[in-house]
Parts: C-alpha cells; sequence; structure tokens
C-alpha cells in the first residue's frame, strides 16, 4: 500500500515520529514555533509538543546553532533548523569550529550528536542572497555528515538515522521539492550514505542529487527519445559520497555527467569528476561532463535565473556533448 | 595530590584551610604557567601558548565555588583553569606535550584542553567562540531540569564579538543558569580595552541584556570567590544569567611571541604590585594563617609536582600515524 | 628528579623558541656580562627575529661563565649562547637533558635553475628542449620555416608542424593493449576513438584472424601455389586460435530441432522452375534467408558480447561459413541479410562463396558478423554442433537434408528433414530464446518467399 505526500509533510511526519519517540529531542529555530515554519515543515508541532521543545529563537544563527552544539554535548537530541542555507553562513564558524572539530580536538571525548536541517537552493526568484546551493561546500569539512534527500521516501526516512548518528550531520532540502509529490513506499530505504540508481541505462552515467534529480531523470526521458539510453544515480549522500555506486555504473557505461546546483569551480562536481577520473579512467570513453550553476550571483529577473541553473536543456545538451566526443 | 583539592569545599570550623587550599592553586598555575615558558622556548611546547600569569585569582577563585557536576566552557588561555577545575597538572603539559596522554589526546594542544570527566569543555581558539556552546550546555541542564550551572570564561575582547550579543540575550531570554565570567585584563592581544568598545563599563554592558552583572576586583582571590559563590547560588536557584566582570591583568605577553609594544612596562610593574598571589600570602601572613615554613613547603610540593608533570609528559607516548583519521566520528565498538 | 643537577658544572642558555614560526635569532644586544650573578626570570639579552626584538630572559639562578654567540650573529633556536654556572638552588629538570638540538626547520637550499639560452640568428634548433620537443613530437626541423627572430625556430613551430595527436580515449587505449590491436590501423569516422571501435576491430581479427585479403581488381587471379599454402597453414593456425578462444571462454548450450522442408522444398521447386542452373535458388540460400529473417524476430541473439555485456546489432549481418578446398574456412557476410529478399541472398552468397574460394574476398567482406549460420550439406552428417564464432553471440548450425521419417497425424511418413542446432553464448542469450528462434527460423521456412 502506498501512500501519497508532499516531502514537506514527509519531514514533518519524521520529526513528529522523532519527538514522539525519544524526549531528548527538540526543534530550535527561527519561526518554527508560532509562525509554524518558514516553510511550513513545523507546521502544528508547537501545538502538539509545547514551547520547551517547539523553541522559537531570535535572529542569532551563531548563538543557537552553538547552542545545539552545546545541548548536544550534554545529552540532548536536538534538530537545529537553520532557516536557510544562506543564513547558515552566519554560523559557519559554529558549524565547522566546533560542531564539526569538537571530536577531534577533545581526542575523541566530546561527541556531537546534532541535527542541522537547511534549506537550499534557487529557482524561485529569490535573487542572490537567498538562492544558495551550499551543500557541496559543506561537504568538504571532515567531521560533518551531509545527506542531501531528494524523495518523498528520503524526506521521510533519513532523519531518524541521522538523530542516531553520534556525530553532527546536516540535512539539506531543496526548497522546490517542499511541494513535491510522491508514494511513500513501505519498504525500509537503504543505508543513508549509499547512492541509489534511480533509473538504469548503458549510454551514460548522470549523477545527481537533491533538488536537480528530477530535472535529470526528465532529461533522460528526453534523450531515450534519440536514442541514448542513461543511467541516473542518486547520491543521497555529499559526505560521504557512495563511491561505489556510481563508479560501479561509469564503469558499464564508460561516460558521465554530473549535474549540480552548485557553482561549477571547486563544487561536489568537481570532487565527483576527480574520483571517476582515479578510479575509472581506463574505462572512459569521454571526458566526465558537468552541468552546474553559471557562474554568477543568481540574478532576480526569470530568464536569467533560468539560464544560470541547470536546466533539462542543459542536461541534455551536456550529454549530447559527451556522447559526441570530437576526434 | 594535596595541590589538586583546592577546589572542594572545605567546613567552616576551619576557614583558614579553604584560603590556604585557594592560595595553593594560585601558586600551582603560576609555576606550573613560568615552567611552561621556559619549555616552550626550548621547543618542546610549539603552537601557540597563552600563559595565564597574574590572572590566576580568577580561575582560583571561581572553580572552588563550583560543584564538580557544574560544567566549563573556557578560552585559549585556559591552562589555570583546567587545573583549578581538578584537571592534573601531568595530563594537561602531556598535552602540550603532544602526547598521546595528554587531556585531549596531543590531539588538541595548548588552546584545546578538554576532560570531560571533570565537565571541563574547552579550550577554544575562537574568540567567543565558546559561548554558544556555554549556552547549549545550560539550556539541556534547563530542559532536564539538572540543577546544574554553567561557567564560561572569556576575554573582554570577546564582548565585541556578535556571538556575545546574541548569546547575552539568549540566556537572559531563556533565563538559562549560566555565569559570563568576563575576565577584564585590558587588552586583547594588543588592542586596549578603551581603543575597541564604545563604553569600557563592561557591567552596565552586560545589564542591558537585562542580566545581573557584577564586578570584582580579578587580583583578590578572597573576593573573586566570594562573589562566584553568590552568583553560583543566584543562578542555581533559578535566577537566569549573571555577569561578573574580573578586573584583571596578565604580567606577561599576549603569547609566547608578543614584544608587548602596546603598553609600557611601567604598566605592568605597576600591576605587578598587586600581584595575585603576593595579596593571598600577605594577607594570610598578617592574619596569622600562614608561616614561612608552610610555604617553603608548599612551594616545595608543587615544584615535585611540576617537575613530575614534566617527566609524565616527556615520556609520554607519540601517537603513531597511522591513526591520523581517528576522532573524525564516533568510534563503535 | 636530577638533585645532582647542581654538581654539574655548567648549564646551557640556549636561543628560545619564541613562537610558532620562529626557526632562528640573532643576538642584538647582552645586557649581562661573563661573571655576571643572574637569577631566574631575569632579562639577559635582546633577541632579534624575522619580526621583532625581544627581551630574553634566563630560567636558572647562577654565574655567567662564557658568552659564546656574540651580537650579530644568526643562529638557529636552540643553539647555546652562554653557559651558566649554576648556583645549585632550585633543581630543574630540563637542565638534565644535554644539548637541545637545534631546530632545524630551514628550507633546503633551492636549486639551480636550469637555463636554456637559444642562440640567436640561426634558424636550425640548437635549444636542447626544443630539439627534444621536436624529437618527440616526430618533427623535422631541418625543413621548418622558423618564425622567431632572425628565423630561430621557436616552440610554436615545432607544435605547428607536429601530427595532431590522435584522440582516443582511456578504455579505448586499454582495450588495444589489451587485445594488441595497433591504434594507428582503428577507424572512427570524426569521433574520437573509443572502446567500441577497439571491440569491433577484435571481433574483425576475431573471425578471420587471417592476413586481411586487400581488395583486388576485378579480374580473378589465384595466387601462385606456394603462396596459398602458406596461407593455408597461416589460416589454420588462425582457425585453432580463435576456436580454443571460442570453446574456452563462452559458455556454450545447444537447443535442437528437427524441421519438415516438404513444404519449404515444394515453394523451392516452383520457384526454380522458369530458372537456369546457374540462378536456381538452392536451399542453402533459403536457409540463410530464414536465419536472418528469425534473427530479427528474436533479437537477443543478433548481436556481440563486447566488454562484459551484450551488444545489439544494428541489423542482421550474416555470416555463411564456407570451407575451403585447401582446408580450412572463411565466414564472409551477407550484410543487412533480414533486409533483403530471397534472390538478392542467394546472388550474394553465390559471389561471396566463389570469391572465398578463390581468395578473392574483401576485408571488409569477412567481418562485423551479427550471427553465423553454418551447413555441412555436402556431407552425411545429420547436425552440427557449432562453435560460436566470438564476439557473436549464437551460431546456427545445419545438417544434411535427408528424408526421415514423420509422424504426422498419427501416420508414419517420410519427409525431407534437416537437423537445426542452435549453439547460444549462455552469457547473453539463454535456452528459452535459443528455442524461439529455432520455432522462428522454422516457421520462416515453411514460406521461404514471404
Amino acid at each position: 500500500m502506498t501512500t501519497t505526500m508532499t516531502c514537506r509533510d514527509a519531514m514533518r511526519e519524521a520529526i513528529r515520529e522523532a519527538l514522539l519517540h525519544d524526549d531528548r529531542v527538540f526543534v530550535m529555530g527561527e519561526d518554527v514555533g508560532a509562525y509554524g515554519g518558514c516553510f511550513a515543515v513545523t507546521k502544528g508541532l508547537l501545538d502538539e509538543f509545547g514551547p520547551r521543545r517547539i523553541r522559537d529563537t531570535p535572529l542569532s544563527e551563531s548563538a543557537f546553532v552553538g547552542a545545539g552544539i552545546g545541548a548536544a554535548m550534554n545529552g540532548m537530541r536536538p534538530i537545529v533548523e537553520i532557516m536557510t542555507v544562506n543564513f547558515s553562513l552566519l554560523a559557519l564558524d559554529q558549524i565547522m569550529n566546533n560542531a564539526a572539530t569538537l571530536r577531534h580536538m577533545s581526542g575523541g571525548q566530546v561527541g556531537v550528536p546534532l541535527v542541522i536541517r537547511m534549506t537550499t537552493g534557487g529557482g524561485r526568484q529569490l535573487a542572490a542572497q537567498h538562492s544558495h546551493s551550499l551543500e557541496g561546500w559543506y561537504a568538504h569539512i571532515p567531521g560533518l555528515k551531509v545527506l542531501v534527500p531528494a524523495t518523498v521516501d528520503d524526506f521521510r526516512h533519513m532523519l531518524q538515522p541521522a538523530l542516531e548518528d553520534p556525530d553532527p550531520v546536516l540535512i539539506f532540502e531543496h526548497a522546490l521539492l517542499y511541494n513535491a509529490e510522491g508514494n511513500l513506499g513501505d519498504d525500509p530505504i537503504p543505508p543513508v550514505d549509499r547512492a541509489v540508481v534511480r533509473r538504469t541505462g548503458h549510454d551514460i552515467t548522470l549523477i545527481t542529487y537533491g533538488g536537480s534529480l528530477q530535472k535529470t531523470l526528465d532529461a533522460a526521458e528526453a534523450l531515450a527519445g534519440e536514442g541514448i539510453d542513461a543511467e541516473v544515480v542518486d547520491l543521497r549522500s555529499l559526505r560521504p559520497l557512495d563511491d561505489e555506486t556510481y563508479i560501479a555504473s561509469v564503469r558499464a557505461t564508460h561516460r558521465a555527467l554530473v549535474v549540480d546546483e552548485g557553482w561549477r569551480t571547486g563544487s561536489i562536481s568537481a570532487e565527483i569528476s576527480a574520483r571517476i577520473s582515479e578510479a575509472a579512467f581506463f574505462d572512459l570513453d569521454a571526458p566526465v561532463g558537468r552541468v552546474c550553476s553559471a557562474e554568477v550571483p543568481m540574478p532576480y529577473a526569470k530568464q536569467l535565473e533560468d539560464a544560470a541553473l541547470p536546466s533539462v536543456e542543459r542536461i541534455v545538451a551536456g550529454v549530447r556533448e559527451v556522447m559526441a566526443t570530437d576526434a | 595530590m594535596k595541590s589538586q583539592t583546592a577546589h572542594k569545599h572545605v567546613d567552616a570550623a576551619r576557614p583558614g584551610e579553604e584560603r590556604i587550599a585557594l592560595l595553593r592553586m594560585m601558586l600551582l598555575v603560576r609555576r606550573f604557567e613560568e615552567r611552561c615558558a621556559q619549555l616552550y622556548s626550548e621547543a618542546k611546547i610549539r603552537g601557540f601558548m597563552h600563559l595565564y600569569i597574574g590572572e590566576e585569582a580568577v580561575a582560583a577563585g571561581v572553580c572552588a565555588a563550583l560543584g564538580s557536576d557544574d560544567n566549563i566552557v573556557a578560552t585559549y588561555r585556559e591552562h589555570g583553569h583546567a587545573i583549578a577545575r581538578g584537571v592534573e597538572p601531568k595530563f594537561v603539559m602531556a598535552e602540550m606535550f603532544g602526547r598521546a596522554e595528554g587531556c585531549s589526546g596531543g590531539r588538541g594542544g595548548s588552546m584545546h584542553l578538554f576532560d570531560v570527566n571533570h565537565r571541563f569543555f574547552g579550550g577554544n581558539a575562537i574568540v567567543a567562540g565558546g559561548l554558544p556552546i556555554a549556552i547549549g550546555l545550560a539550556l539541556a541542564d534547563h530542559l532536564r531540569g539538572e540543577q546544574r550551572v554553567t561557567v564560561c570564561f572569556f576575554g573582554e575582547g570577546a564582548m565585541a564579538e556578535g556571538e556575545f550579543h546574541e548569546c547575552m540575550n539568549l540566556a537572559a531570554l531563556w533565563r538559562l543558569p549560566i555565569i559570563f565570567c568576563c575576565e577584564n585584563n585590558l587588552y586583547a592581544m594588543g588592542t586596549a580595552l578603551s581603543r575597541s568598545e564604545s563604553d569600557t563599563d563592561l557591567p552596565l554592558k552586560a545589564a542591558g541584556y537585562n542580566v545581573a552583572s557584577w564586578s570584582v576586583d580579578g587580583m583578590d582571590v578572597d573576593a573573586v570567590h566570594a562573589t562566584a559563590q553568590r552568583a553560583v547560588l543566584a543562578t542555581r536557584a533559578g535566577g537566569g544569567p549573571v555577569f561578573l566582570e574580573c578586573r584583571t591583568y596578565r604580567f606577561r605577553a599576549h603569547s609566547m611571541y608578543d614584544p608587548e609594544l602596546y603598553r609600557s612596562k611601567e604598566e605592568v610593574a605597576t600591576w605587578r604590585e598587586r600581584d595575585p598571589i603576593d595579596i593571598a600570602t600577605g594577607r594570610l601572613r598578617d592574619e596569622g594563617l600562614l608561616d614561612d615554613d608552610t610555604l617553603t613547603a608548599m612551594e616545595a610540593a608543587i615544584t615535585a609536582d611540576v617537575d613530575a608533570a614534566v617527566a609524565f609528559a616527556d615520556a609520554g607516548t607519540v601517537e603513531p600515524v597511522a591513526q591520523l583519521n581517528r576522532h573524525l566520528y564516533a568510534e563503535h565498538v | 628528579m636530577p638533585d645532582g643537577a647542581a654538581s654539574l658544572a655548567r648549564v646551557p642558555f640556549t636561543m628560545p623558541a619564541l613562537g610558532a614560526d620562529m626557526d632562528e635569532g640573532s643576538i642584538v644586544e647582552w645586557l649581562v656580562a661573563e661573571g655576571a650573578h643572574v637569577h631566574r626570570g631575569d632579562v639577559v639579552a635582546v633577541v632579534q627575529t624575522d619580526k621583532n626584538d625581544l627581551d630574553v630572559e634566563v630560567f636558572a639562578d647562577g654565574t655567567v661563565t662564557e658568552l659564546v654567540v656574540p651580537p650579530g650573529e644568526k643562529v638557529p633556536v636552540g643553539t647555546v649562547l652562554a653557559w651558566l654556572a649554576p648556583n645549585g638552588a632550585v633543581p630543574n629538570t630540563t637542565v638534565a637533558s644535554a644539548q637541545v638540538p637545534p631546530v632545524s626547520l630551514a628550507a633546503p637550499a633551492p636549486e639551480p635553475a636550469t637555463v636554456y639560452e637559444p642562440t640567436a640568428g640561426e634558424s636550425h634548433v640548437t635549444s636542447p628542449v626544443l630539439r627534444h620537443l621536436a624529437e618527440a613530437l616526430h618533427v623535422d626541423t631541418a625543413h621548418l620555416q622558423g618564425s622567431g627572430r632572425g628565423g630561430r625556430i621557436t616552440r610554436d613551430d615545432i607544435e605547428h608542424a607536429a601530427q595532431p595527436r590522435r584522440r582516443i580515449s582511456p578504455r579505448a587505449r586499454r582495450l588495444a593493449r589489451e587485445h594488441g590491436v595497433d591504434t594507428s590501423t582503428l577507424e572512427s569516422g570524426t569521433h574520437a576513438v573509443v572502446g567500441e571501435d577497439v571491440l569491433r576491430s577484435v571481433s574483425m581479427l576475431a573471425a578471420t584472424d587471417v592476413r586481411p585479403v586487400m581488395s583486388v581488381p576485378a579480374q580473378a587471379h589465384v595466387a601462385p601455389r606456394r603462396d596459398r599454402q602458406v596461407a593455408a597453414v597461416e589460416m589454420r593456425r588462425a582457425i585453432s586460435r580463435v576456436m580454443t578462444k571460442a570453446w574456452q571462454e563462452i559458455p556454450h548450450y545447444q537447443v535442437a530441432t528437427r524441421i519438415d522442408l516438404q513444404r519449404c522444398l515444394e515453394s523451392l521447386a516452383a520457384l526454380n522452375s522458369d530458372r537456369t542452373a546457374a540462378t536456381r535458388i538452392l536451399p542453402a540460400a533459403v536457409f540463410a534467408h530464414a536465419a536472418a529473417r528469425a534473427a530479427t524476430s528474436v533479437p537477443e541473439v543478433n548481436g556481440h558480447w563486447l566488454d562484459g555485456s551484450f551488444v545489439a546489432g544494428s541489423s542482421v549481418h550474416l555470416g555463411i561459413v564456407v570451407a575451403l578446398r585447401t582446408g580450412g574456412l572463411l565466414a564472409p557476410v551477407i550484410r543487412h541479410a533480414a533486409d533483403k529478399d530471397l534472390f538478392t541472398v542467394m546472388d550474394e552468397m553465390r559471389d561471396l562463396v566463389t570469391r572465398a574460394r578463390t581468395g578473392r574476398l574483401r576485408a571488409s567482406e569477412i567481418g562485423d558478423a551479427t550471427i553465423t549460420l553454418t551447413q555441412l550439406g555436402e556431407g552425411e552428417v545429420d547436425a552440427v554442433v557449432p562453435i560460436i564464432h566470438p564476439p557473436q553471440v549464437a551460431i546456427l548450425g545445419l545438417g544434411a537434408i535427408h528424408d526421415e521419417p514423420w509422424a504426422h497425424d498419427g501416420m508414419l511418413a517420410v519427409r525431407p528433414v534437416v537437423h537445426a542446432t542452435l549453439c547460444g553464448d549462455h552469457r547473453a542469450v539463454d535456452g528459452r530464446l535459443g528455442s524461439l528462434f529455432l520455432a522462428s527460423f522454422t516457421r520462416f521456412l515453411q514460406e521461404p518467399t514471404s
């Protein structure tokens, strides 16, 4: 039996379930309570669980993320919500210099079992300061784990293992996925650190995550009409990266293209391309392609924003380029 | 070791004991820090090292007012706080020698001393970086109804950071059991307080957040201790956070490598006349609670402790490089 | 614990490490002289480092016996600057350690730069670097026009003159290495040489593995006898190599059936009724045509097993095994066999078999088959179980047509029967598909011209 729900509802259910079953869990962030959550993920939870556990904070990212760190160190399992990844920059010091680092600096004594949820991505004409995709940046930092759900199942079921993790886990939720509907399956999801092949194919491997998954699947459909049979790998986790899955795919298809909403230079797609080169160089028939965001601050005007973000058209064109490697 | 018991409460029938214990702790920290200076010069301690000499009364006085279950967050100038809290000097020294027996496994160094058993939550090299952690520790205790107090030590330089202001607000808003202990030694590295704060009346600034704000002479260990005891009582009883300014001075440079171009030798000399150890010693002698023999014995015992700490550190294990990637994530058994 | 510290004659005062990045320093000024009494904490010298002048203190009580390093001399951290005779006051454990080894953090001396100075005014290349480059790129600089000053040949000139390096993908290079293929022989059209190009060439070679017969002028000629003998021996070797490899590597399975050819032969007879002997349609062609059509209805048997997976053929290129009179065999290919009518198939077969037997096949006609048919129609054998020609995944073997007992409507009859055996590569084709193919082949045989 399958139910249909949005990713938003799925995450809310996940948070609710965690709050019900573990009294160490509490939610903390801006407007998570009385406002119902900026993206309505926590809507209704204040009424059900009260203000101690659904804790509204002032606009103090550094302090409340640090508070999440301290509370996690001292026996709680906080879910800190940073409204968007754009504001997380104000807490970057706490995330990188404390959360990611305390276990190591203390020689293993201190653990930070903290979950930080952030909304990420562009595409709603919110302009340069509200459209970042920085999950690839965070994936650079040792000591953190970075999850990027793209399906209703993952939105529903990634939170629990993240809460159980004795180390800090960052969950990036693409803003445009909140309204996306899908079937919630009955089966357990694969382990959160594994990538999943969402579409099999044998001409090229398309590697992507999060908000770019649906575009990539749509591109694969379009390409099938041109006789190009694409395999689509959903990474689900950016740190750690599941090399085994996408490398095995590339070994079979001999061509790869990464779709990543981050800016191209120094992005997670660059890391994946490097790993493919390291592990599967002698199985490649073409250089690894990349479709990323154009390297501009995100513009406001619609046609400019659309041109800056990865799109089905750009993915299709990118694949054609990889397939046609010229002599 | 006797020198470790300074922070235990002593019964009121022998009040002098408690004060002698405070002196002993200050002396231990002083001699320890002096030895660190020498060892650093000999390149046995590396990286950055920030000595607490001159400020001992603050750590000794405040830590003696805490229970063993209370939480402490400190800064990179935290040798004194760790020792006053009860972390054995040998583990602190081993840490600075980079040995696996160090209190942070050799992974942290001088600026990142941790000892979870003593609820000593570091050692932080980012100015004001520890304040949000303190908020979180206190928040957890508050949510779980624990009777713990969290003391957060920081220098007056941290009051310029945004994190200080966010944390003061949050602590007051949520009525958290935190003592914000500001060690005002008048210089943030090389910048004098008057050049960085629009208003140098620090307790006034803190009071603007609706936080109980006190100020005490940080060179007088008895005053610090008494004030700290009052602050702990008030906070533990649910009175909300307290901001405690301790007016103090560091006799040595900011770190080992600092030509001190920003302050005059005369100023240092003037403050040295208010050496907290001299003040305490003088007072105890005047009251007949301390004589030369006791002091000599105390010094000898402390020297032995410090020598032992150095020997322990010297003989410590160098962690094999193959273990580099440990302590990134929890190691499951 | 060294309580013997007091008995040490002297104690070193060394250049201190005063910061995380300090490697060396020099004394600016000694503030004490030899013979001076000092106490721990006394400032005894001013030291200059890269960044600053710093007061430096002594950590023991004693008398300065010797100032070793004079002002101005730069020394590494740890160097002994002076000696003290200690008073034997507070024992100091660090005294027990002897000379602290200087921390040598100085950068290694830079290696002398290699400089090439091209001489001006000459047009041939004197620079060793450029000579080497020209050699590596196979450029003959003797006939090169230099664009540099005074007609000097520059790097650009050499690179421009070099043949453009062929684009060959990493996978193609690896496969070429593994299969012993010379990449310069690979054709790839306008795209870079990729793995498939190598594998295709490998499959061509596997099918024949003989020295390719170059295209010859239209007139037939028969090669001299001795050459033919040599060629025959080589062919034998090549066949043995391919067949051994196929048998060892391909998991063969077989499905077989007997086919009643009565209807087929009757249709054939009707077709041939108005044809001359030279233009008659032979059963071999009917079999070939039916096999090709059956291969389109079961495409899983039509293609190649390459690099671990099945690559379906875009068309049916039917290899037909031709036995040669000198011994050995060739398998020329009827390309797009399923798209051709029976008459075209017959004509092509006739032509290919003739030229195969006279050694006049073109290289392009003996490779790239997607499925092969072998018939031992001339002998007495009922059935043949053939070996697949890699990288194909199936081969159809037909025995001779014999009259055999045949059950029909509960009665015993005698019919012309052929035994058909399909050998499949179990990695690509399972038994079910093989059976489907044979069923389809049987059906098409009943209606040879449809």
